[in-house]
């Protein structure tokens, strides 16, 4: 079967998502738009003060206000879907939702720059790390750190959901 | 109405779960007709026929229902019977013991009351009759038709409402598939609840009671009707809910497979409410047909020789 | 109670009494039950097609209310149709007893016709 396909509302929804964030310092602000573009920029006048550090920290706690903005933005898609308010996943129900779940938390998923200047590691979807090769910010213009940032949010973000898959196909695959 | 479109969904949901199915085996979908097929890997061909074959009942399991009775092919045929309805409300009575809606009495009927004072008088044998036993029981007749009519009506009301809900479930089983594949390969568990609401389609009546005719026991009608019409209906139970899951694309059109399968036997659940409602009705005005029409009267067959003699009209005083 | 036959004056308004309930006030109630019945005719023309349904859906092909259904329609159709009928052969009993009558006795036919002249030719109200 050929032909444009036939978009479904919540895929439609996860494809123009729209979520935003402000890092807990206040110099930096990031938005992720659709399933995975992530942009960040500095407060004006602030880029050139900040250290790798610095910058670290405070991607670590953006990351974190994000995919906490996405998951809201996620429930509210999926209660829309569905026609009927859900705003959370539901207990395990069986060994292998324990299973799922218990692995799940575990996964480790990560994304780096193309010329890895900028790395972004996340356990369980909480516990964030960004590694910044020191020197970056010296070396790159606000708009080029930025594209690095941009680089590496988005391969973490898909490494996560390939492992996500991979991990749904292993415990749910094998019974159908 | 989205339910226009659900051979459309059909077709996504085959479209969405095969893609899904492939990408999951490693597989590549097939070039769009008209262009170079990809160079064949190894197996990739067996396992797209596997695919294929696994979703190939989709399209199929949706077209019945895209084709299912029509509620519009109902609701004409019950404005016709409200017709019948209109014509046998009698001034004594004039509610449908469904709906409790009310019929205007149609004074035609009070017409038989003049016929009345005028054959009193006469002693003829068969006209005595004519007033035992058509005229006087006439009211109570009439009454009883007019519940009869309204049975068959509510009946129809109830199959009705059935097919409305079915459009509806069929709809959001479409829906909540397509859903369910847009959601499966994000992190979450994917779950969803589906109720049925054509469960709750056919609403029984209490016991319709009949005007006594002759003596002995009066049976009542048992009716049902379209739950959103039946005036005593009560707060319905809550329809059930039912849980599926899926984390891969076979398992939601499994879950999908399972909900039409629940539908199909709450449909048919639904509509043998009616089918015992009214075949018991026929039972009940079979078992009394004299409250429901009288016998034809003697005087109906009197002829120019014999209509003045004493058996028929007689002599008027 | 009188239980002497009339004849004469009062005989032809007896007669006129049993003209107007056969041309007016039972072909009244007639036309009621031709009218119910033709309406249920009406309603059961092609019902098949309401009920039918194909494929997995259940109750192939009319579902297990549409015979029941039609049964009690058919019991109800025909009780309107025979009642409209068995008071339409009545009312003609009545007219036709009404020229026997007046045909025996003159002056209850003048009373009749006089009657008639009066008050107007008893006509049914149909629709």
């Amino acid at each position: 079967m050929t032909g444009e396909r036939i978009v479904g509302l919540l895929a439609d929804r996860l494809d123009n998502m729209h979520v935003t964030a402000v890092a807990p310092g206040g110099a930096i602000s990031g938005e992720l738009r659709g399933r995975d573009c992530v942009r960040v920029t500095f407060a004006a006048g602030r880029y050139q003060w900040l250290d790798e550090r610095y910058v670290e920290q405070q991607l670590a706690g953006l990351g974190r206000l994000l995919w906490a903005g996405r998951m809201r933005a996620y429930w509210a898609a999926v209660s829309e879907a569905l026609d009927t308010p859900v705003s959370g996943e539901e207990p395990p129900v069986g060994p292998r939702d324990v299973d799922y779940q218990a692995a799940r938390g575990g996964i480790v998923a990560e994304g780096r720059s193309d010329d890895g200047s900028v790395q972004i590691e996340v356990r369980g979807m909480r516990d964030w790390t960004v590694r910044i090769v020191p020197g970056s910010l010296r070396r790159f213009r606000e708009d080029e750190f930025s594209v690095r940032v941009q680089q590496a949010a988005t391969a973490l973000i898909r490494d996560q959901f390939a492992q996500v898959r991979s991990l749904k196909d292993t415990i749910y695959g094998t019974a159908g | 109405m989205s339910f226009d479109n659900l051979m459309q969904h059909a077709y996504e949901i085959q479209q969405q779960a095969t893609l899904k199915a492939l990408t999951e085996s490693g597989a590549r979908p097939a070039a769009p007709a008209g262009e170079p097929q990809l160079a064949p890997r190894h197996g990739e061909q067996e396992t797209r026929q596997r695919v294929e074959q696994m979703f190939g009942d989709i399209p199929e399991l949706f077209q019945a229902f895209a084709e299912m009775p029509d509620p519009a092919a109902f609701s004409s045929r019950i404005s016709v019977v409200d017709q019948a309805l209109k014509q046998l409300s009698s001034g004594w009575i004039s509610e449908d013991p469904v709906t409790r809606a009310s019929y205007r009495a149609n004074h035609d009927l009070d017409e038989m009351l003049d016929a009345e004072s005028h054959i009193e008088s006469w002693t003829g044998r068969a006209a005595m009759e004519f007033k035992s036993n058509f005229i006087s029981p006439f009211p109570s007749i009439v009454y009883n038709q007019f519940m009869g009519i309204a049975v068959l009506r509510a009946a129809l009301d109830a199959e009705r409402e059935i097919w409305v809900r079915a459009r509806d479930d069929i709809d959001k089983i479409a829906h909540d598939t397509i859903t369910a594949l847009d959601r499966m390969d994000d992190c979450g568990k994917n779950e969803w609840v589906m109720t049925f609401t054509v469960v709750s389609s056919v609403a029984a009546v209490a016991g319709v009671a009949l005007a006594p005719v002759s003596f002995g026991l009066s049976l009542g009608l048992t009716a049902v009707g379209a739950s959103s019409q039946v005036a005593a209906a009560g707060v319905p139970d809550d329809p059930p809910a039912v849980r599926f899951q899926g984390d891969t694309a076979p398992a939601v059109v499994d879950s999908m497979r399972d909900a039409i399968r629940l539908l199909h036997g709450y449909i048919a659940e639904q509509e043998q409410k009616i089918a015992d409602a009214l075949t018991s009705c026929c039972q009940a005005v079979a078992q009394q047909r004299d409250s429901f029409v009288a016998k034809r009267p003697a005087l109906a067959d009197a002829t120019q020789s014999n209509v003045t003699g004493p058996l028929f009209m007689g002599y008027s005083t | 109670m009188n239980s002497e036959p009339n004849n004469g004056t009062r005989l032809g308004a007896d007669l006129y009494g049993l003209w107007c309930a056969g041309r007016d006030n039972l072909p009244t109630v007639a036309a009621v039950y031709s009218a119910a019945g033709e309406a249920l005719d009406a309603a059961a023309v092609g019902v098949a097609g309401a009920f039918v349904r194909s494929g997995n859906l259940p109750g192939v092909p009319y579902g297990p209310a549409y015979q029941p259904w039609v049964e009690l329609h058919d019991i109800l159709a025909k009780i309107c149709h025979d009642t409209a009928d068995n008071i339409e052969a009545t009312a003609d009993a009545l007219c036709v007893a009404t020229v026997e009558y007046a045909r025996a006795d003159y002056e209850a036919a003048s009373e009749f016709a006089r009657l008639l002249e009066v008050n107007g030719e008893p006509r049914a109200d149909i629709g």
